[in-house]
């Protein structure tokens, strides 16, 4: 049986849960605090666009090895 | 004018951002230049692996910065959100087109330079947001 492609499944399928989770909490965050300080949505924005880099740093390493696995090996 | 002063911030908050992507960009040409005499192989595979990290970050931002006044929050909220499916559509195919198409690879060096420009990120905005 051809582990790899499960083990790729893996990688791929958790990673994006884990993205999916951290970007819509923060989205969520972003939307309370819009509505709480309107004249806050610039910085807000920015800051939202920061942090999201930083939470799909992970996922898109899992996504990588992933593909590694599927293609490369 | 307090809505002035957050956009000053936000100025900030960008300006930081594009200085930690030049930052970054030369310490992957370094790397990759001090890895020439030794390995070709390592070293065209770390700068791949910090081009992947890169590439798709640059259009992420120029996109966001572009249009960053206008809308809404659920507007911008949209906008973000579209910006980042196309970020990571991007990064992903750029992981597969290398795999198949470039040969030899050296996975560990594309993986480590990958890691250093995300671990580079994360320190500079985190440094650049506690000393603003």
């Amino acid at each position: 049986m051809e582990y790899y492609l499960l083990a790729a499944a893996l990688m791929l399928g958790l990673g994006a849960i884990g993205a999916a989770i951290g970007i819509g909490i923060l989205g969520g965050k972003f939307l309370e605090g819009a509505a709480r300080q309107p004249e806050l949505v610039p910085l807000l924005r920015t800051q939202f666009f920061i942090v999201m880099g930083l939470v799909d740093a992970i996922p898109m390493i899992g996504v990588g090895l992933g593909m590694y696995v599927l293609f490369a090996l | 004018m307090q809505t002035g002063m957050w956009e000053k911030r936000g100025d900030r908050a960008q300006q930081r951002y594009f200085t930690t992507l030049k930052y970054q960009g030369a310490v992957l040409a370094l790397i990759a230049l001090l890895l020439v005499p030794f390995d070709f192989v390592v070293a065209y595979s770390a700068l791949l692996g910090g081009l992947i990290y890169l590439v798709p970050q640059l259009w992420h931002a120029w996109r966001h910065f572009k249009n960053r006044a206008a809308g809404t929050a659920n507007r911008a909220l949209a906008e973000l959100y579209a910006g980042q499916i196309w970020k990571m559509a991007l990064m992903a195919m750029l992981f597969a087109l290398s795999f198949v198409l470039i040969e030899p690879l050296s996975g560990f060096s594309l993986f480590a330079a990958l890691l250093l420009m995300q671990v580079m990120n994360l320190v500079m905005q985190v440094s650049g947001a506690r000393n603003s």
